[in-house]
Protein backbone atom coordinates (compact mmCIF):
# COMPACT_ATOMS: atom_id res chain seq x y z
CA UNK A 1 0.00 0.00 0.00
CA UNK A 2 1.94 3.38 -1.06
CA UNK A 3 -0.71 6.08 0.09
CA UNK A 4 -0.82 9.87 -0.16
CA UNK A 5 -2.41 12.47 1.42
CA UNK A 6 -2.81 16.34 1.35
CA UNK A 7 -3.32 18.70 4.38
CA UNK A 8 -0.21 18.68 6.04
CA UNK A 9 0.09 22.18 7.59
CA UNK A 10 0.22 21.41 11.96
CA UNK A 11 0.63 24.62 12.56
CA UNK A 12 -2.33 26.61 14.84
CA UNK A 13 -5.00 25.00 13.08
CA UNK A 14 -3.49 21.31 12.01
CA UNK A 15 -5.17 19.71 8.60
CA UNK A 16 -6.26 15.98 8.87
CA UNK A 17 -3.00 14.83 6.65
CA UNK A 18 -0.88 14.07 9.66
CA UNK A 19 -3.59 12.26 11.85
CA UNK A 20 -4.08 10.68 8.36
CA UNK A 21 -0.42 8.98 8.00
CA UNK A 22 -0.49 8.55 11.70
CA UNK A 23 -3.37 6.48 11.61
CA UNK A 24 -1.71 4.22 8.87
CA UNK A 25 1.56 4.02 9.75
CA UNK A 26 0.84 2.60 13.60
CA UNK A 27 -1.70 0.13 12.10
CA UNK A 28 0.32 -3.44 12.38
CA UNK A 29 -1.75 -4.37 9.17
CA UNK A 30 -0.40 -1.41 6.89
CA UNK A 31 2.69 -2.40 4.98
CA UNK A 32 3.51 0.31 2.52
CA UNK A 33 4.66 3.87 2.26
CA UNK A 34 3.10 6.79 3.21
CA UNK A 35 3.05 10.04 0.84
CA UNK A 36 3.09 13.41 2.13
CA UNK A 37 2.04 15.96 -0.20
CA UNK A 38 2.05 19.64 0.03
CA UNK A 39 1.24 23.18 -1.69
CA UNK A 40 3.54 24.54 0.22
CA UNK A 41 7.57 24.01 1.84
CA UNK A 42 6.68 24.93 4.78
CA UNK A 43 3.62 22.99 5.39
CA UNK A 44 5.18 21.57 8.91
CA UNK A 45 4.36 17.96 8.45
CA UNK A 46 6.64 17.68 5.12
CA UNK A 47 9.34 17.71 7.50
CA UNK A 48 8.40 14.47 9.90
CA UNK A 49 10.45 11.74 8.22
CA UNK A 50 8.94 9.05 10.85
CA UNK A 51 5.57 9.91 9.57
CA UNK A 52 6.19 10.30 5.85
CA UNK A 53 8.60 8.04 3.27
CA UNK A 54 8.44 10.63 0.68
CA UNK A 55 7.58 14.31 0.52
CA UNK A 56 6.39 15.77 -3.12
CA UNK A 57 5.18 19.51 -2.85
CA UNK A 58 2.23 19.57 -5.56
CA UNK A 59 0.64 22.77 -7.70
CA UNK A 60 -2.41 24.53 -6.15
CA UNK A 61 -5.98 23.31 -6.93
CA UNK A 62 -6.47 26.89 -8.52
CA UNK A 63 -4.38 26.03 -11.52
CA UNK A 64 -5.82 23.62 -14.64
CA UNK A 65 -6.44 20.28 -13.39
CA UNK A 66 -4.00 19.19 -16.05
CA UNK A 67 -1.36 20.55 -14.61
CA UNK A 68 -2.27 18.69 -10.99
CA UNK A 69 -2.84 15.57 -13.50
CA UNK A 70 1.06 15.89 -14.43
CA UNK A 71 2.37 15.97 -11.29
CA UNK A 72 0.40 13.58 -9.70
CA UNK A 73 1.87 11.21 -12.79
CA UNK A 74 5.15 11.88 -12.03
CA UNK A 75 4.55 11.25 -8.14
CA UNK A 76 2.73 8.17 -9.01
CA UNK A 77 5.73 7.33 -11.15
CA UNK A 78 8.73 8.10 -8.57
CA UNK A 79 7.16 7.33 -5.78
CA UNK A 80 4.23 4.35 -6.91
CA UNK A 81 2.02 6.09 -5.45
CA UNK A 82 -1.48 3.96 -5.56
CA UNK A 83 -4.09 5.61 -2.85
CA UNK A 84 -4.11 9.41 -2.86
CA UNK A 85 -6.88 10.87 0.32
CA UNK A 86 -7.01 14.32 0.09
CA UNK A 87 -8.20 16.13 3.18
CA UNK A 88 -8.58 20.14 2.45
CA UNK A 89 -12.09 20.91 1.55
CA UNK A 90 -10.97 23.44 -1.11
CA UNK A 91 -8.60 20.52 -3.34
CA UNK A 92 -11.52 18.30 -2.90
CA UNK A 93 -13.74 20.06 -5.74
CA UNK A 94 -11.01 19.25 -8.22
CA UNK A 95 -9.78 15.86 -6.87
CA UNK A 96 -13.51 14.58 -6.87
CA UNK A 97 -13.77 16.42 -11.23
CA UNK A 98 -10.46 14.52 -12.00
CA UNK A 99 -10.55 11.28 -9.24
CA UNK A 100 -11.18 8.78 -12.93
CA UNK A 101 -7.99 10.42 -14.63
CA UNK A 102 -6.08 9.39 -11.43
CA UNK A 103 -7.20 5.90 -11.65
CA UNK A 104 -6.03 6.17 -15.52
CA UNK A 105 -2.85 6.02 -14.54
CA UNK A 106 -2.85 3.78 -11.37
CA UNK A 107 -3.93 6.39 -8.29
CA UNK A 108 -7.11 5.35 -6.38
CA UNK A 109 -9.02 7.56 -4.27
CA UNK A 110 -12.29 6.90 -2.59
CA UNK A 111 -14.20 10.00 -2.87
CA UNK A 112 -17.99 11.19 -3.08
CA UNK A 113 -19.39 12.21 -6.09
CA UNK A 114 -19.92 15.97 -7.07
CA UNK A 115 -23.73 15.47 -6.28
CA UNK A 116 -23.14 14.20 -2.99
CA UNK A 117 -20.31 16.69 -2.53
CA UNK A 118 -22.86 19.27 -3.12
CA UNK A 119 -25.64 17.94 -0.74
CA UNK A 120 -23.50 18.39 2.60
CA UNK A 121 -22.94 22.12 1.10
CA UNK A 122 -22.79 25.14 3.92
CA UNK A 123 -25.07 26.73 1.40
CA UNK A 124 -27.74 23.33 0.55
CA UNK A 125 -27.00 21.22 3.77
CA UNK A 126 -30.22 22.84 5.57
CA UNK A 127 -32.41 22.10 2.89
CA UNK A 128 -31.46 18.10 3.22
CA UNK A 129 -31.89 18.31 6.43
CA UNK A 130 -35.77 19.43 6.37
CA UNK A 131 -36.21 16.81 3.87
CA UNK A 132 -34.68 14.15 6.12
CA UNK A 133 -35.74 15.15 9.50
CA UNK A 134 -32.58 15.93 10.60
CA UNK A 135 -32.37 18.56 13.77
CA UNK A 136 -30.50 21.37 12.49
CA UNK A 137 -30.20 24.73 13.61
CA UNK A 138 -32.28 27.24 11.68
CA UNK A 139 -29.76 29.18 8.25
CA UNK A 140 -30.16 31.50 5.80
CA UNK A 141 -27.92 31.35 3.15
CA UNK A 142 -26.75 34.84 2.38
CA UNK A 143 -25.95 35.99 -1.39
CA UNK A 144 -26.37 39.49 -1.36
CA UNK A 145 -25.91 42.18 1.49
CA UNK A 146 -29.63 43.44 1.38
CA UNK A 147 -30.46 39.64 2.68
CA UNK A 148 -28.38 40.67 6.25
CA UNK A 149 -30.81 42.74 7.84
CA UNK A 150 -33.60 40.09 7.32
CA UNK A 151 -31.15 37.04 8.50
CA UNK A 152 -30.67 38.81 11.66
CA UNK A 153 -34.19 39.44 12.31
CA UNK A 154 -35.13 35.74 11.39
CA UNK A 155 -31.94 33.82 13.11
CA UNK A 156 -31.85 36.83 16.66
CA UNK A 157 -28.56 36.73 18.29
CA UNK A 158 -26.39 35.66 19.02
CA UNK A 159 -26.03 34.03 15.80
CA UNK A 160 -23.22 32.10 13.74
CA UNK A 161 -21.92 33.24 10.58
CA UNK A 162 -19.77 30.89 8.21
CA UNK A 163 -17.97 31.20 5.45
CA UNK A 164 -18.76 28.72 2.42
CA UNK A 165 -15.34 26.94 3.07
CA UNK A 166 -13.81 27.36 6.54
CA UNK A 167 -14.46 29.78 9.37
CA UNK A 168 -17.05 30.66 12.23
CA UNK A 169 -17.81 33.45 13.99
CA UNK A 170 -20.30 33.71 17.09
CA UNK A 171 -21.91 36.86 16.28
CA UNK A 172 -23.39 38.59 19.79
CA UNK A 173 -24.94 41.88 18.22
CA UNK A 174 -25.99 43.30 14.69
CA UNK A 175 -22.84 45.25 14.39
CA UNK A 176 -20.33 42.14 14.81
CA UNK A 177 -22.52 40.04 12.57
CA UNK A 178 -21.93 42.70 9.62
CA UNK A 179 -18.36 42.65 10.62
CA UNK A 180 -18.20 39.23 10.10
CA UNK A 181 -20.14 39.18 7.29
CA UNK A 182 -17.82 41.61 5.46
CA UNK A 183 -14.85 39.37 7.05
CA UNK A 184 -15.66 36.04 5.31
CA UNK A 185 -17.10 38.01 2.64
CA UNK A 186 -13.50 39.39 1.59
CA UNK A 187 -11.79 35.65 2.58
CA UNK A 188 -14.17 32.99 0.89
CA UNK A 189 -16.59 35.18 -1.34
CA UNK A 190 -20.59 34.37 -1.25
CA UNK A 191 -22.54 32.82 -0.44
CA UNK A 192 -22.07 33.92 3.88
CA UNK A 193 -24.05 31.58 5.79
CA UNK A 194 -26.04 32.67 8.45
CA UNK A 195 -27.09 30.14 11.27
CA UNK A 196 -29.17 29.99 14.47
CA UNK A 197 -26.73 29.59 17.38
CA UNK A 198 -27.33 26.56 20.07
CA UNK A 199 -25.53 26.50 23.20
CA UNK A 200 -24.85 23.13 24.34
CA UNK A 201 -22.18 20.21 23.64
CA UNK A 202 -20.11 19.53 20.68
CA UNK A 203 -19.86 16.30 19.21
CA UNK A 204 -18.14 14.80 16.32
CA UNK A 205 -18.24 11.80 14.66
CA UNK A 206 -15.87 10.19 11.43
CA UNK A 207 -17.83 7.85 9.38
CA UNK A 208 -17.13 6.06 6.57
CA UNK A 209 -19.24 5.15 3.79
CA UNK A 210 -18.58 2.54 1.39
CA UNK A 211 -20.61 4.28 -1.89
CA UNK A 212 -23.48 1.83 -1.58
CA UNK A 213 -25.26 3.11 1.68
CA UNK A 214 -23.40 0.96 4.08
CA UNK A 215 -21.70 2.43 6.79
CA UNK A 216 -18.05 1.06 7.37
CA UNK A 217 -17.10 2.22 10.84
CA UNK A 218 -18.39 5.52 12.80
CA UNK A 219 -15.93 7.05 15.71
CA UNK A 220 -17.90 9.60 17.91
CA UNK A 221 -15.83 12.10 19.69
CA UNK A 222 -16.65 14.67 22.46
CA UNK A 223 -14.87 17.74 22.39
CA UNK A 224 -13.03 18.42 26.19
CA UNK A 225 -11.12 21.30 24.90
CA UNK A 226 -11.48 24.09 22.07
CA UNK A 227 -9.29 26.66 20.59
CA UNK A 228 -10.60 30.03 19.96
CA UNK A 229 -11.15 29.01 16.85
CA UNK A 230 -13.59 26.32 17.91
CA UNK A 231 -11.56 23.30 17.26
CA UNK A 232 -11.09 20.57 19.26
CA UNK A 233 -8.01 20.49 21.39
CA UNK A 234 -8.45 17.44 23.24
CA UNK A 235 -11.78 14.94 22.99
CA UNK A 236 -12.66 11.98 24.11
CA UNK A 237 -14.29 8.37 22.04
CA UNK A 238 -18.02 7.96 23.17
CA UNK A 239 -20.55 5.36 22.15
CA UNK A 240 -23.67 7.50 21.91
CA UNK A 241 -26.23 4.92 19.32
CA UNK A 242 -28.27 8.47 18.41
CA UNK A 243 -24.98 9.71 17.09
CA UNK A 244 -24.14 6.60 15.12
CA UNK A 245 -27.70 6.22 13.94
CA UNK A 246 -27.23 9.88 12.51
CA UNK A 247 -24.30 8.99 10.70
CA UNK A 248 -25.41 5.48 9.22
CA UNK A 249 -28.69 7.55 8.50
CA UNK A 250 -27.42 10.35 6.25
CA UNK A 251 -24.88 7.76 4.94
CA UNK A 252 -27.81 5.31 3.64
CA UNK A 253 -29.90 8.50 2.40
CA UNK A 254 -26.78 9.20 -0.04
CA UNK A 255 -25.22 6.34 -0.38
CA UNK A 256 -22.13 8.27 0.82
CA UNK A 257 -18.72 7.24 -0.55
CA UNK A 258 -15.67 7.67 1.84
CA UNK A 259 -14.88 10.02 4.60
CA UNK A 260 -17.08 12.50 6.38
CA UNK A 261 -17.08 14.38 9.56
CA UNK A 262 -20.18 15.25 10.77
CA UNK A 263 -20.83 18.31 13.01
CA UNK A 264 -23.38 18.15 16.21
CA UNK A 265 -24.73 20.26 19.23
CA UNK A 266 -26.17 18.15 22.11
CA UNK A 267 -28.43 20.29 23.81
CA UNK A 268 -30.89 19.08 26.39
CA UNK A 269 -30.24 14.92 24.80
CA UNK A 270 -31.30 16.21 21.00
CA UNK A 271 -28.37 16.04 18.50
CA UNK A 272 -28.68 19.38 16.21
CA UNK A 273 -26.45 18.60 12.79
CA UNK A 274 -24.95 21.86 12.05
CA UNK A 275 -22.43 20.55 9.67
CA UNK A 276 -21.08 17.79 7.17
CA UNK A 277 -17.02 18.13 5.85
CA UNK A 278 -16.44 15.75 3.50
CA UNK A 279 -13.31 14.59 4.38
CA UNK A 280 -11.35 12.76 7.60
CA UNK A 281 -11.11 15.81 10.47
CA UNK A 282 -7.59 16.57 12.47
CA UNK A 283 -8.50 14.58 15.15
CA UNK A 284 -8.93 10.58 13.01
CA UNK A 285 -6.09 9.64 14.65
CA UNK A 286 -8.53 8.59 17.53
CA UNK A 287 -10.17 6.29 15.17
CA UNK A 288 -7.12 4.36 15.84
CA UNK A 289 -6.98 4.38 18.83
CA UNK A 290 -10.59 3.18 19.53
CA UNK A 291 -9.77 0.01 16.98
CA UNK A 292 -11.29 1.47 14.11
CA UNK A 293 -9.07 2.79 11.94
CA UNK A 294 -10.80 4.25 9.24
CA UNK A 295 -8.30 5.65 6.76
CA UNK A 296 -6.91 2.45 6.77
CA UNK A 297 -10.85 1.42 5.72
CA UNK A 298 -10.88 3.64 3.66
CA UNK A 299 -7.19 2.70 2.03
CA UNK A 300 -8.80 -0.55 1.43
CA UNK A 301 -12.08 0.40 0.16
CA UNK A 302 -9.95 2.85 -2.66
CA UNK A 303 -7.68 -0.27 -3.46
CA UNK A 304 -11.09 -2.55 -3.91
CA UNK A 305 -10.40 -4.74 -1.18
CA UNK A 306 -12.86 -5.40 1.10
CA UNK A 307 -12.31 -3.84 5.02
CA UNK A 308 -14.55 -4.97 7.37
CA UNK A 309 -16.54 -3.26 9.52
CA UNK A 310 -16.22 -1.20 12.64
CA UNK A 311 -18.83 -2.14 14.73
CA UNK A 312 -18.02 -1.39 18.14
CA UNK A 313 -15.61 1.79 19.12
CA UNK A 314 -14.14 1.72 22.19
CA UNK A 315 -15.33 4.70 24.04
CA UNK A 316 -12.81 6.13 26.42
CA UNK A 317 -10.16 6.72 24.17
CA UNK A 318 -8.58 10.20 24.74
CA UNK A 319 -7.26 12.49 22.57
CA UNK A 320 -4.91 15.31 23.57
CA UNK A 321 -2.92 17.63 20.65
CA UNK A 322 0.52 19.30 21.23
CA UNK A 323 2.81 21.19 18.97
CA UNK A 324 6.27 19.47 18.22
CA UNK A 325 9.09 21.12 17.19
CA UNK A 326 11.00 19.89 14.20
CA UNK A 327 14.96 20.47 13.47
CA UNK A 328 16.56 19.95 10.56
CA UNK A 329 19.69 21.45 8.16
CA UNK A 330 18.98 24.11 5.72
CA UNK A 331 18.78 21.34 3.05
CA UNK A 332 15.48 20.05 3.68
CA UNK A 333 14.09 23.31 2.85
CA UNK A 334 16.19 23.36 -0.31
CA UNK A 335 15.63 20.51 -1.52
CA UNK A 336 11.78 21.16 -0.70
CA UNK A 337 12.14 24.72 -2.71
CA UNK A 338 14.18 23.53 -5.38
CA UNK A 339 13.32 20.24 -6.20
CA UNK A 340 10.08 19.82 -4.64
CA UNK A 341 10.45 16.41 -3.15
CA UNK A 342 12.67 14.68 -0.43
CA UNK A 343 12.58 10.82 -0.56
CA UNK A 344 13.90 10.42 3.08
CA UNK A 345 15.79 6.97 2.75
CA UNK A 346 17.96 8.60 0.12
CA UNK A 347 18.17 11.67 1.61
CA UNK A 348 19.20 10.64 4.71
CA UNK A 349 21.83 8.27 3.43
CA UNK A 350 23.59 11.67 1.71
CA UNK A 351 23.11 14.39 4.20
CA UNK A 352 23.57 14.83 7.97
CA UNK A 353 20.28 15.08 9.58
CA UNK A 354 20.52 18.09 12.57
CA UNK A 355 18.01 15.76 14.95
CA UNK A 356 14.03 15.72 15.13
CA UNK B 1 -30.75 2.92 36.71
CA UNK B 2 -29.90 2.24 33.24
CA UNK B 3 -27.82 4.95 32.37
CA UNK B 4 -25.96 4.27 35.79
CA UNK B 5 -25.47 0.55 34.97
CA UNK B 6 -23.52 1.75 31.89
CA UNK B 7 -20.78 3.97 33.94
CA UNK B 8 -17.56 3.21 34.32
CA UNK B 9 -16.54 3.40 37.83
CA UNK B 10 -13.06 2.84 39.28
CA UNK B 11 -11.66 2.00 42.62
CA UNK B 12 -10.59 5.85 42.97
CA UNK B 13 -13.93 7.50 41.93
CA UNK B 14 -13.12 8.76 38.78
CA UNK B 15 -16.28 8.05 36.68
CA UNK B 16 -16.80 7.82 33.01
CA UNK B 17 -20.28 8.24 31.11
CA UNK B 18 -18.89 6.37 27.35
CA UNK B 19 -22.33 7.15 25.97
CA UNK B 20 -22.10 11.12 26.78
CA UNK B 21 -18.31 11.05 27.44
CA UNK B 22 -18.74 12.93 30.95
CA UNK B 23 -16.32 12.16 33.54
CA UNK B 24 -17.03 12.78 37.35
CA UNK B 25 -15.00 12.63 40.59
CA UNK B 26 -17.01 10.67 43.15
CA UNK B 27 -15.70 10.74 47.04
CA UNK B 28 -15.64 7.57 49.27
CA UNK B 29 -19.37 7.87 50.50
CA UNK B 30 -20.21 8.60 46.80
CA UNK B 31 -18.32 5.33 45.49
CA UNK B 32 -19.94 3.31 47.83
CA UNK B 33 -23.68 4.05 46.73
CA UNK B 34 -23.23 4.35 42.89
CA UNK B 35 -21.86 0.69 43.57
CA UNK B 36 -24.84 -0.61 44.87
CA UNK B 37 -27.00 1.43 42.84
CA UNK B 38 -25.46 -0.20 40.26
CA UNK B 39 -25.88 -3.69 41.49
CA UNK B 40 -29.59 -3.17 41.62
CA UNK B 41 -30.04 -2.17 45.26
CA UNK B 42 -32.94 -0.14 46.10
CA UNK B 43 -32.78 2.98 48.29
CA UNK B 44 -33.95 1.80 51.80
CA UNK B 45 -31.19 -1.17 51.24
CA UNK B 46 -28.65 1.09 50.70
CA UNK B 47 -29.76 3.08 53.86
CA UNK B 48 -29.65 -0.18 55.96
CA UNK B 49 -26.11 -0.53 54.73
CA UNK B 50 -24.64 2.95 55.48
CA UNK B 51 -26.30 2.69 58.79
CA UNK B 52 -24.44 -1.08 59.07
CA UNK B 53 -20.91 -0.10 57.35
CA UNK B 54 -20.85 3.46 59.16
CA UNK B 55 -21.12 5.46 62.31
CA UNK B 56 -24.55 7.33 61.13
CA UNK B 57 -28.30 7.04 62.16
CA UNK B 58 -30.59 6.10 59.93
CA UNK B 59 -32.13 9.66 59.41
CA UNK B 60 -28.84 10.94 58.78
CA UNK B 61 -27.98 8.68 56.18
CA UNK B 62 -31.40 8.68 54.52
CA UNK B 63 -30.97 12.45 53.92
CA UNK B 64 -27.38 11.94 52.49
CA UNK B 65 -28.37 9.48 50.15
CA UNK B 66 -31.59 11.57 49.20
CA UNK B 67 -29.45 14.73 48.38
CA UNK B 68 -27.23 12.58 46.75
CA UNK B 69 -30.07 11.03 44.57
CA UNK B 70 -30.89 14.52 43.38
CA UNK B 71 -27.44 15.09 42.64
CA UNK B 72 -27.35 12.14 40.35
CA UNK B 73 -30.62 13.05 38.58
CA UNK B 74 -29.13 16.19 37.91
CA UNK B 75 -26.45 14.89 36.06
CA UNK B 76 -28.95 12.36 33.70
CA UNK B 77 -27.81 9.51 35.52
CA UNK B 78 -30.49 8.22 37.29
Amino acid sequence: MIVGTTGLQAADNPAPGIAVAKSLKSDARFKGKTIGLAYDSLETGLYDSTLFDEVYLIPYPTEASSVMLSRLNYIHGRSGLEVLIPTLDAELPLFIKIQEDLEKFGVNTFLPTQEQFKIRSKDTLSKFCVENDFKHPKTMVVYDPKQINDAIDYLGTPLVIKGVFYEAYVSYTREEALLNYQKLLTKWGTPVIFQEYIEGEEYDVAALGDGNGNLVGTVPMRKLRLTEKGKAWAGVSVMDPEITKIAKTFIEKTRWRGALEIELIRKQNEYYLFEINPRFPAWIYLSFATGCNLPYYLTCLALGETPGKCDRVTPGMIFVRHAVDFVCPMDYLEALTTKGEIVYKIYKSIYKQGGS
Amino acid sequence: MDKLKGIALSDTGFAFDPMTGHTYSLNKTGIYIVRRLKEGKSPEEIVQDMVNDFEVDEGRAREDLSKFLEVLKGYGLI
